[in-house]
């Protein structure tokens, strides 16, 4: 009778255990359907330069493409091994070194038209990803130097070719701390047994 | 750069003079946030304006002494790694002249946001840009407490304990100042322990005052901001507080005041053998003269600018003072010290006021694992120093630190750029599409409009031939009663069926123009449909010029023109089918005119006949 009971008691207490266990790994577990879609996280971790060196018409479709599993993550140069890191963490795959055909790395810079040969065709404004340049037709054209991202679209159209791209600004507060230099001690070859 | 391994206790001015360094050869200023607007060559008096502060974080730089302006452009500045930042090169001409100084008689009435800009142009600087950020008095909400910051943090510091004890009376003054126009709660001058002779100086002083003094007895780093708030603040008043370091104040006190623009602060220089002299010293003048001035020479020594444990090597003596330089080290040059791996002995983790692992944040810092420092708590770093003090194997902990959160806050800066621009770009697609759709829809408009027209100008001939065919119809039927008049007339007297032979022929030739005149009709629409195709087609490049992305449009436009064109045919159709209804009536008006015509003019040849 006893045994019967303590039986019936260890089976409610290991069903009640497992009801908890359960529970609560599907409180910790984060619910898939509350994060938002994986092209969209994807997109939240690109550069946003919005230049099309991936070989899609912007980030977000190259977004879109790596979601589908269709493009590998190495393809962004604006992103840099960062960025391929940050990829490799979300899609779970390993980190991939720069694609042999992919555009090389360049330091951020933002476009500057030359405003005396500017002759205002506004065919920089169509290309400009982010509306960043102003102007209108027939009028002297501007980069807003604050939006642009130096995606270089806007080089190619000009037809007077007066935009070059300019390392960003050099202001007091990009300054930086340097890198942090431990010297060395030489020590000759013979010198040390 | 030698690190000191204990922390040596604060020593008081005491009794040593404030030096005044004599006029300089040369004064580099340096232009942060700020605008120039003197030129190369210009003669400039002493307080004149030389820049204008161009941004929120910049303020307006004045001319320490009378001379020419002899360059504008990049200049070594005391900072780190001495990067190049625009500056400005005076050379005084020794007069000494200068501008005289309208001092503001209403201040009272001056709000915080006024107070703010007039201090931002008078360049007076706090920790971060103007003494007031702007920002913060653009709210203009009540103020709780407002700290005045006169603790030494560092070891060798002595500039403020100085200036407390030569300009007790100013101090005070400055401070009940913005007690009368900031009104906080509460107003405290904060202090340490060992200063004692400032402490003695602010004593006669403090009684009956709107400020209190609040001698704080923690260790460093005390004299940090946010260190200060958390010892002094209640509660309550921790989110609304103000803290501004006392050199700050007192130059607010002469700007406000006396409207005498910043011009000059108070430089401790030390060497660390414990003699120390305190200078007032013009803002620009090169750091070797203030050397000069207290009595080293530059070659032999090594430069520190800044405290002993956040200071920063300095690696050029012709560098000028700017507002936060306190203090200048004058340390024997060393062999540069070579960093050993870390030991582990957990010095730095014992002495960091943050309770951090520095050992470990070095290792994720060293390896740019910046998530994993961030997990560290590298937030928490108040970047003390007292880490890479205490540290036997001289490692740069600070440093790594400093380029770090310096790296976390660029990759923080870079994500809202990126944020940013994603919102242009899908701003722009969307006003891309947009616009697409609208000119789609005026050209649809406008095709639907011409279809229309051209609808109306097909139905036209039709209802001009109904009005005609009415009244042909009349004439027929008053013909038809001539001629049944005239039939039963010729039917008495038997007429021959040759007259039947001729009406047959009569009927068939009236048959065959109506079949030609309905034909024209048929092609005079089809014409007309050509000709408003054309005129749609005409439009059609306009949209073809945007390229493939125009596709809906286009099949718009093509739905557009379908329904035109079925529009016409509608009508045509329309018409085409009246006419087979009313063409038994036409037919039989016409058999019917036919016959009358034929009766009249066989009645005339008979006539004529007869008159023959
Ligand atoms: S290369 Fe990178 S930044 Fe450029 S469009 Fe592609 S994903 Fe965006
Ligand atoms: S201005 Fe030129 S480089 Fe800058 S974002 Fe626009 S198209 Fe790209
Ligand atoms: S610098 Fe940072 S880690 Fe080092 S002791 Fe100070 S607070 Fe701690
Ligand atoms: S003090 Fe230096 S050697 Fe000691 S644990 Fe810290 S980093 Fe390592």
């Amino acid at each position: 009778m006893t045994l019967v009971l303590r039986l019936l008691l260890l089976l409610l207490a290991i069903w009640l255990l497992g009801k908890v266990l359960r529970s609560s790994a599907q409180k910790l577990r984060p619910a898939t359907s509350t994060l938002p879609p994986l092209a969209e996280r994807i997109d939240a971790i690109l550069p946003q330069t919005q230049c099309g060196q991936c070989g899609h018409a912007g980030c977000l479709p190259y977004a879109q493409a790596l979601a589908r599993g269709e493009d590998s993550i190495n393809r962004c140069p604006p992103g840099g091994e960062d960025g391929i890191r940050k990829l490799a963490a979300l899609l779970h795959t390993d980190y991939l070194p720069f694609a042999a055909d992919a555009p090389p790395q360049k330091p951020k810079a933002v476009a500057l038209i030359d405003e005396a040969t500017c002759i205002g065709c506004t065919l920089c404004i169509q290309a400009c990803p982010v509306d960043a340049i102003l102007g209108s037709a027939k009028q002297m054209h501007t980069v807003l130097a604050d939006e642009c991202t130096g995606c270089e679209l806007c080089l190619a159209p000009c037809p007077v070719d007066c935009i070059s791209m300019r390392p960003a600004t050099s202001q007091p507060a990009d300054w930086r701390w340097g890198y942090p230099v431990i010297a060395i001690k030489a020590v000759k070859p013979g010198s040390s047994s | 750069m030698s690190r000191p391994s204990i922390l040596p206790a604060h020593t008081d001015p005491g009794s040593q003079p404030l030096l005044t360094t004599p006029l300089p050869a040369q004064l580099r200023l340096w232009l942060q946030g700020a605008s120039c607007c003197v030129e190369v060559g210009q003669r400039v008096l002493k307080h004149q304006l030389l820049a204008e502060a161009d941004s929120e974080f910049g303020v307006a730089v004045h001319a320490p002494t009378s001379g020419h302006i002899r360059a504008i452009g990049p200049l070594p500045q005391a900072l780190p790694d001495a990067p190049l930042l625009d500056g400005l090169q005076l050379q005084p001409d020794g007069l000494d002249e200068a501008l005289s100084l309208p001092a503001e008689s209403n201040w009272p009435a001056l709000s915080a946001l006024a107070l703010a800009m007039r201090l931002q142009d008078m360049g007076v600087m706090g920790q971060h840009g103007p003494l007031l950020p702007l920002a913060w008095a653009a709210k203009a909400s009540p103020l709780a407490l407002l700290i005045i910051n006169a603790v030494e943090n560092e070891p060798f510091l002595q500039a403020d304990s100085m200036l407390l004890c030569e300009q007790a009376a100013a101090v005070a003054e400055a401070m009940a100042m913005l007690g009368r126009i900031l009104q906080p709660a509460r107003l405290v001058l904060a202090i340490q322990q060992e200063q004692g002779a400032a402490i003695n100086a602010l004593r006669s002083l403090a009684a009956d005052q709107c400020w209190q003094l609040e001698v704080i007895q923690a260790p460093y780093p005390a004299g940090d901001e946010a260190q200060l708030l958390r010892a002094l603040a209640r509660p309550e008043e921790s989110g609304n507080s103000l803290c501004l370091p006392v050199a700050g104040v007192h130059a607010a006190g002469r700007a406000i005041l006396h409207g005498e623009p910043c011009i000059s602060r108070i430089v401790t220089v030390s060497t660390a053998l414990k003699q120390s002299h305190n200078m007032r010293a013009l803002l620009g003048s090169p750091v070797a003269d203030l050397l000069t001035c207290a009595g080293l020479s530059s070659q032999q020594h090594a430069l520190v600018h800044g405290g002993g444990l956040r200071g920063f090597a300095l690696p050029d003596a012709t560098i000028g003072i700017h507002q936060h330089s306190h203090c200048l080290l004058v340390r024997p040059r060393q062999p540069a010290l070579t960093a050993q791996p870390c030991i582990r002995c957990g010095d730095c983790a014992s002495i960091c006021p943050s309770q951090l692992q520095p050992q470990e944040l070095y290792w994720h810092c060293s390896r740019q694992e910046l998530a994993q420092a961030q997990h560290w708590r590298l937030a928490d770093c108040s970047q003390c120093g007292l880490c890479s003090a205490v540290c036997p194997s001289q490692l740069p902990l600070l440093d790594s630190f400093r380029l770090a959160s310096q790296q976390l806050l660029l990759a923080e800066q870079q994500q809202c750029a990126a944020d940013a621009a994603r919102q242009r770009h899908r701003f722009r697609q969307f006003r891309l599409e947009r616009d697409k759709q609208e000119k789609a829809q005026r050209l649809a408009e406008r095709a639907a409009q011409q279809a229309a027209k051209l609808a109306q100008q097909a139905a036209e001939p039709t209802s001009h031939a109904e009005p005609t065919a009415t009244a042909a119809d009349k004439q027929a039927a008053i013909a038809a009663a001539m001629a049944r008049a005239a039939e039963r007339q010729q039917q008495r007297p038997a007429v021959a069926p040759s007259v039947n032979s001729s009406e047959r022929e009569a009927a068939i030739a009236a048959n065959r123009q109506a079949a030609i005149e309905a034909a024209m009709a048929r092609a005079a629409a089809r014409k007309a449909a050509q000709e408003a195709a054309k005129a749609a087609a005409a439009d059609a490049p306009a949209m073809a010029k945007d390229e493939d992305q125009n596709k809906p449009g286009l099949n718009q436009q093509q739905q557009a023109l379908i329904q035109a064109a079925m529009h016409r045919a509608n009508a045509q159709k329309a018409a085409a089918s009246s006419s087979p209804a009313s063409l038994d009536q036409d037919k039989k008006a016409l058999i019917a005119a036919a016959m009358a015509r034929a009766a009249a003019r066989k009645a005339a040849g008979d006539e004529t006949e007869q008159d023959k």
